[in-house]
């Protein structure tokens, strides 16, 4: 399944399919969470609520 | 590997999307660190109320400015950053760090005013909250 479906899936939540997505940017949302050297999880928490926004949002 | 590098169309959408979250990302967390560093003030002024009873006030300030000013230059982008760091603490002139940073003199004068005007936004910001 190409990025575009597995958008598309994500868009009408899909659990497998926002997994999919999530396993692909989790790197990211661990390094914007990353504070002074320290994983802040607040921040982390925050940042997956976007990504989660983001999916919702975004027009493809 | 969130970034795709052929340049298909899904690449293309999916590094559209990157930089979509990646935008959002940055955003929140300003505003987050923003919040973070009000929460922090107002929790430490309180919790050491009895302490600050004995200490010199001007003392206080300064703990309390420079602790702000550390958080708020955590927030500016590192160039940025670098260029305030490089010309107020080194002393280097504007034209020595453009030619560090192989970009222009107004660049970096830019740079520097913009990261100036952002200390002072985020500083400020507390300043004139009552």
């Amino acid at each position: 399944m190409n990025f575009k479906e597995l958008l598309l899936q994500a868009k009408e939540r899909k659990p497998f399919a926002i997994a999919e997505i999530f396993n692909m940017y989790q790197p990211l949302l661990l390094k914007e969470s990353i504070i002074e050297g320290s994983l802040d999880k607040d921040l982390y928490q925050e940042l997956c609520i976007i990504f989660l926004r983001c999916i919702e949002l975004f027009r493809v | 590997m969130y970034k795709a590098n052929d340049n298909s169309e899904i690449s293309s959408l999916q590094n559209q999307f990157t930089a979509y979250l990646s935008k959002s990302i940055k955003r929140r967390k300003i505003q987050y660190l923003i919040s973070m560093n009000k929460i922090y003030i107002y929790e430490t002024d309180i919790d050491n109320y009895q302490n600050y009873l004995s200490v010199q006030t001007d003392y206080i300030q300064h703990i309390n400015d420079s602790d702000m000013l550390e958080r708020a230059l955590i927030i500016i982008k590192e160039k940025e950053r670098y260029i305030l760091l490089a010309h107020v603490i080194e002393g280097k002139t504007f034209s020595e760090i453009a030619i560090e940073l192989h970009m222009g003199y107004k660049g970096v004068a830019a740079a520097y005013y913009r990261a100036l005007k952002k200390l002072r936004k985020i500083i400020g910001g507390y300043e004139n909250e009552f």
